[in-house]
């Protein structure tokens, strides 16, 4: 059985509160946000490990090239 | 200045997927609004939508992990606990809306903070633009999650400016 999703309403005028389920909109836009949410979130990660990929080549490099170990080079840099 | 309790709500047994503050009584200056929030999301946090009057506001959220800062522009703005967190973590947010009552554009402040009480910490503050009118509404939606978890809180503060210009004791 789906669950039934529901929504705590508080009537500021009244202080009553009430539980009722949500609507087919408010479900669609949910499930919308949910999946907006889920990219963006997947584009994000991607992007850091890109540049964490880059920087750990870029240090490499560098630390082939100074003749240091990357930890070495990396405490010289402060990053 | 002073500041009121217009309401306050605990999520029981069972969770709800979505808080909705309506009929925000319009004889305050600004509004104030508290949330502790712990969401079914599967992962380390969720991100709470907040809507207005019905509509999603968008801003820019900036947030630090202690290692490493970023931001994002988005109707997805209040982190908050969720499955994987540790056991009873919730999060702290607050958000504060200033001339709530007027028509013209408004942008208000948000900070929140939360952390999994292992490794994971985020430290968020964002800058919303609202251009709807007066907020008689304010709803609070989980975004990864489906429901909002038991002991969730969310209270809602009206603050009224002092008068004149005279320090007020």
């Amino acid at each position: 059985m789906a669950e039934t999703l529901t929504k705590l309403v508080i009537d500021c005028s009244t202080g009553e509160e009430t539980i009722v389920p949500l609507t087919a909109e408010e479900i669609a836009q949910r499930e919308a946000d949910a999946a907006a949410f889920a990219t963006a979130q997947a584009e994000r990660e991607a992007e850091e490990a890109a540049k964490a990929a880059q920087k750990a080549t870029v240090l490499a490099a560098l630390a082939d090239a100074a003749g240091l170990s990357v930890d070495e080079v990396t405490a010289v840099l402060g990053f | 200045m002073s500041v009121t309790l217009i309401s306050t709500v605990t999520v029981g047994a069972g969770g709800v997927s979505n808080i909705s503050f309506s009929s925000i009584p319009q004889t305050f200056t600004d509004l104030v609004v508290t949330l502790s929030a712990r969401t079914n999301a599967a992962g380390t946090f969720d991100i709470t939508s907040i809507l207005l009057n019905g509509t999603g506001v968008t801003g820019t959220r900036m947030w630090g992990t202690g290692s490493a800062a970023n931001s994002q522009t988005s109707n997805f703005l209040l982190s908050s606990g969720s499955g994987t967190t540790t056991a009873n973590m919730f999060s702290n947010g607050q958000i504060y809306i200033p001339n709530y009552t007027g028509s013209a554009n408004k942008y208000f402040s948000l900070d929140n903070v939360n952390e999994d009480n292992q490794t994971l910490g985020f430290q968020t503050v964002a800058t919303l633009a609202c251009s709807t009118g007066a907020v008689t509404t304010i709803q609070f939606t989980p975004t990864s999650g489906t429901t909002f978890l038991q002991n969730t809180t969310v209270s809602l503060y009206g603050i009224t400016k002092g008068s004149g210009g005279a320090t007020v004791a």
